[in-house]
């Protein structure tokens, strides 16, 4: 008999949404939804500009020095959305890989089937990271006027070598995009290294915000038709959305309880650097549990996040996650996780993987009773 | 009092459009209640949970699956004539929680 879970719950699905999240955020959010609103335009209580020191914190994040050009939105999806509808790539190749998730191929298979673009997708190797020999071929071919690359799955956790692949992009004449939704608050994701136009983040992940928020970080010089278009709180005499950024793409009242509590828990994360250690040697502790009970894992060497993918021969991946679930309250991820395409590659068709993501808070104690647990599939 | 439905929640797929359900119960469900629901159809059994697993294939193919001693079990619905499968599995449950 497994003795009950102590922790319960152990929550292993970070890479979908962090939990917990910083600690105090529930009360941060709860104070300024119930704060009066100060100023009737955008910036709104407490007398101080949040969404200013929010767009400031995740600029210092990025190495960037304008913070304008962070422009924020509701998710990753949306931020994606107002940089693939908004950049004029009309006749255009667009270049993407097969780690993306849906939030990334859903707008470019519509844009394809719309005949505005030619999409290429470009193949992966066994740990979900792209084939870089695949890429360089493929941009030299095709001179796609756009290219989206993950930083890492979130199937494997693989990261990719962004620097190299968005730099042979960029000197092809591409605009380059790059998806940090799985690694901005987890790696760091510097912009003055990394040759992306457009970086896009959310904040409900690993850097431990609410759900509901997100955005994108534009480079200078770049410009984007606004896809969303209403009031700003700025030059309301104009027809058009004001040229100024990030008005120019943050149509509507802004969420400032939500965003302030993103820069709340930004914060909090810079106060408390050390984890990685910690969470490094949780995912050294399950990899080898996982080897050591036969599960079929899929295996990523180097520069990577805390992510597990595997499957249990001889079962269903849904029933493990199921039986974690309700007999363990253990809480995985199943299936494709919205990335569908990697797992032709990485041997996880067709009914995907079971996910174990890990977050700064993840201790040694739930690891190995996770794999006690495990040991009942035995 | 005769064991009822208390809730029915609709759950995420990731993948082929089948619905999945959770039935949330007044009781737990028991061997009598499992073995009930199975008749008809194939159940699989794992008893080397800490809690026993079971899963449920019946005729008009919905799979149902639950722990034993629990209040709830998931039902995954084909895509096929999904409602009145839905409408019918629920006249079924309902008769059958009757009993018990």
């Amino acid at each position: 008999m497994i003795p009950k879970n102590p922790f319960s719950p152990i929550y292993l699905n970070n890479a979908a949404t962090s939990y917990p999240k910083a600690p105090g955020l529930g009360e941060e959010v709860a104070s300024l939804i119930n704060a009066c609103p100060l100023h009737p335009g955008r910036s709104g209580v407490k007398g101080e500009d949040i969404l200013f020191n929010c767009r400031q914190e995740i600029a210092r994040l990025l190495n960037t020095a304008n913070p304008n050009q962070v422009v924020l939105s509701k998710s990753s999806t949306e931020a994606l959305n107002i940089a693939i509808y908004g950049l004029d790539i009309y006749g255009s190749t667009v270049i993407t890989t097969a780690m993306e998730h849906n939030s990334v191929l859903r707008p470019l298979y519509r844009l394809e089937h719309l005949k505005i673009i030619k999409l290429k997708i470009v193949g992966c190797n066994s740990e979900g990271r792209v084939n870089e020999q695949e890429w360089e071929n493929a941009i030299i071919d095709c001179s796609p006027g756009l290219v989206i690359l993950n930083h890492a799955s979130n199937v494997t956790g693989a990261v990719n070598d962004s620097v190299s692949l968005l730099g042979i992009a960029r000197k092809n004449g591409a605009v380059t995009i790059l998806d940090a939704s799985q690694t901005l608050g987890i790696l760091p994701v510097d912009s003055r290294q990394i040759p992306a136009d457009i970086i896009i983040f959310t904040g409900h992940k690993y850097l431990l915000g609410p759900a509901g928020t997100g955005g994108l970080f534009i480079r200078e010089g770049l410009s984007l038709e606004p896809v969303i278009v209403g009031g700003t709180g700025i030059r309301s005499n104009l027809k058009t959305m004001p040229p100024e950024m990030p008005q120019k793409l943050e149509p509507g009242t802004p969420s400032i309880p939500l965003f302030g509590g993103l820069l709340y828990a930004i914060k909090w994360a810079a106060s408390q650097p050390e984890f990685k250690l910690n969470t490094a040697k949780c995912l050294e502790i399950l990899e080898n549990g996982l080897e050591a009970m036969g599960a079929k894992q899929i295996s990523v060497k180097g520069y990577r996040t805390y992510v597990v993918s595997f499957h249990l021969p001889g079962w269903d991946n849904e029933d493990v996650n199921y039986i974690l679930g309700n007999n363990h309250s253990i809480i995985s991820r199943v299936g494709l996780h919205c990335a569908p395409l990697i797992h032709q590659y990485i041997g996880s068709e067709p009914r995907g993987t079971i996910r174990f993501s890990l977050s700064r808070f993840t201790r040694e104690e739930e690891i190995a009773t996770t794999l006690e647990a495990l040991k009942e599939f035995r | 009092m005769p064991m009822t439905i208390v809730k029915i929640n609709k759950l995420e797929d990731c993948f082929d459009g089948s619905y999945i359900y959770k039935y949330e119960f007044s009781k737990i469900v028991d061997e009598r209640v499992m073995n009930a629901i199975a008749e008809g159809g194939r159940l699989q059994y794992f008893p080397m949970f800490s809690k026993p697993f079971y899963k449920i294939y019946t005729r008009e193919g919905l799979q149902i699956k639950g722990i034993l001693g629990e209040y709830d079990l998931e039902v995954t619905f084909p895509i096929t004539d999904q409602f009145e499968k839905k409408k019918n599995f629920e006249e079924f449950l309902r008769l059958l929680l009757s009993r018990h």
